[in-house]
């Protein structure tokens, strides 16, 4: 039986991670509760709809590569992130070029305020709907450091940029989440 | 004073550069900062997730399954999740004049390194990137090499290495090619390798030593005998025999049976003083598919590929 053991944050002690290694199921479960939250809240919270498949798949390819991993439990807290943001990144590629079924044909001609009629389809007032305002990198950064709960310094490793450029980042993000709040959630 | 305070942003309290960690953190900081709290607080709340179903239980099994086979069975040795020189020192500074200036030809030499070589890691690591096309042609040919240079039991525990490689992408013909390596490989090694011959067979889709009997005796490649002394006059007598034993043919008993990759190649010009040059002993490859592993003039029976037919 592997000796399991939890931090305040649930982090996967060594022990576990080479369990996991060797193929032990018991580990796999542990990694799994321990990181299917957030990972999950990541996904969302950066706009990925179909989080739980992907959060799926990013388990699988944890499975495939984690015999190349070498570190501690924070470094493999990291290393999981630097996953689900390529999986992110290859799902937001794949819906941009996925066609749009299932949409019946109006017979109405073309026109009216299409901007009104989608802002009345989000609350902007709600998370989502703020959320929704904010860029792609914007709700990503968010997403790493609030719900991954991860450092600075492991956000731009993920991210692929500068500490400086994460710091610049989210201090826009939270900008533009203040400035949705304080115009009672006007897109600006 | 904070970008978005400098340019009058936002219709309330200005957010400070040194909110943003305490905010990010969860710590409260007020001073009209409280709605952005709470959104960050339902930001942070946990969402809800399915723990514990069959489809989860299924995906367990599959990772479980999916790391014990990648630990038995590493593609690459285990590389560390980041490199970091601990500072800008001469020996980083040499190293990346070396990377600069060494990298077109050191990545071109390590292309065609062999298993045990020093580049080979280097080869293995720029086809992981896309850089070389590696993939099955590739393994096979580091096999061959490791085969004709001796090292038997490398070339059969490379073959091993590589099966996943191997194992999606054979066709017919590469299905002949390594099946060949693991002949050859085996009757150099002998008995002693039998399991791990076994274990490749099996996993290349072929049956076990044990169901394997004869060892394909019929596909012993006697179409070639002689053929490069097929014109009369042309001063070739004796290269028959160089001939009559070219594995290389043999081999393609298997699949490619009536194919005489060797006549007369180099030879039917009459008189054209080849006597003693052993002119058809590569010349067969040029027919004959799998021919690469021809061992000329080597006298051995064929032993194919023990799939009789």
């Amino acid at each position: 039986m592997v000796q399991l053991e939890r931090s305040s944050r649930e982090e996967l002690v060594v022990d576990t991670i080479g369990a996991a290694r060797r193929g032990n199921q018991d580990a796999w479960a542990e990694i799994y509760h321990s990181l299917i939250g957030p990972l999950t809240g990541y996904l969302l919270r950066a706009g990925v709809t179909e989080a739980d498949d992907v959060a799926a798949e990013v388990f699988l390819q944890m499975a495939r590569d984690i015999h190349r991993f070498e570190g501690d439990d924070e470094s493999f807290r990291s290393w999981v992130f630097v996953i689900a943001h390529r999986r992110m990144i290859d799902w937001r590629r794949k819906a941009e070029t996925r066609p749009i079924v299932g949409v019946p044909e109006s017979d109405e001609p073309p026109g009216g305020d299409v901007e009104q009629e989608a802002l009345q389809g989000i609350e902007f007032t709600s998370l989502p709907g703020i959320l929704e305002q904010l860029t792609d990198d914007q709700r990503e950064v968010l997403a790493l450091r609030v719900v991954a709960d991860l450092s600075v310094e492991e956000t731009a490793k993920i991210m692929g940029r500068r500490v400086g450029a994460v710091k610049s980042l989210q201090h826009r993000a939270l900008g533009a989440v203040k400035r949705a709040i304080d115009k009672g959630g006007i897109a600006v | 004073m904070s970008w978005f305070a400098d340019r009058g942003h936002g219709q309330g309290s200005a957010l400070l550069e040194r909110d943003v960690e305490i905010l990010l953190s969860g710590r409260p900081v007020g001073n009209g900062m409280e709605e952005l709290e709470g959104l960050l607080a339902e930001l942070r709340t946990p969402v809800p997730v399915e723990r514990d179903s069959p489809d989860i239980t299924r995906l367990l099994i599959e990772a479980a399954r999916l790391a014990r086979k990648a630990d038995l069975n590493p593609a690459l040795p285990r590389v560390a999740t980041r490199v970091r020189f601990p500072a800008w020192s001469p020996a980083a500074a040499v190293a990346a004049i070396v990377l600069v200036f060494g990298a077109v030809p050191t990545a071109v030499a390590a292309n065609t390194a062999a298993p045990g070589d020093p580049l080979y890691v280097i080869d293995r690591a720029l086809e992981r990137i896309g850089v070389f096309a590696g993939g099955f042609e590739e393994r096979i040919a580091e096999v061959e090499h490791l085969n004709d240079t001796g090292r038997h039991g490398e070339a059969l525990t490379h073959l091993d290495a590589s099966l996943d490689e191997v194992r999606g992408r054979l066709g017919d013909r590469q299905f002949s090619m390594a099946f060949i390596q693991l002949e050859l490989a085996h009757s150099a090694l002998g008995s002693e390798a039998s399991d791990l011959v076994d274990k490749v067979r099996r996993s290349l889709g072929g049956p076990s030593t044990g169901e394997n009997q004869g060892l394909g005796n019929g596909n012993q490649g006697s179409g070639n005998q002689g053929q490069g002394n097929q014109t009369p006059g042309s001063g070739n007598q004796g290269q028959g025999s160089g001939n009559q034993g070219t594995s290389g043919n043999q081999g393609q008993g298997s699949g490619n049976q009536g194919t005489p990759g060797n006549q007369g190649q180099g030879n039917e010009t009459p008189g054209s003083g080849n006597q003693g040059t052993p002119g058809n002993q590569g010349q067969g490859n040029q027919n004959s598919g799998p021919g690469k592993t021809d061992a000329p003039g080597s006298d051995k029976p064929g032993r194919g590929l023990g799939r009789d037919r």
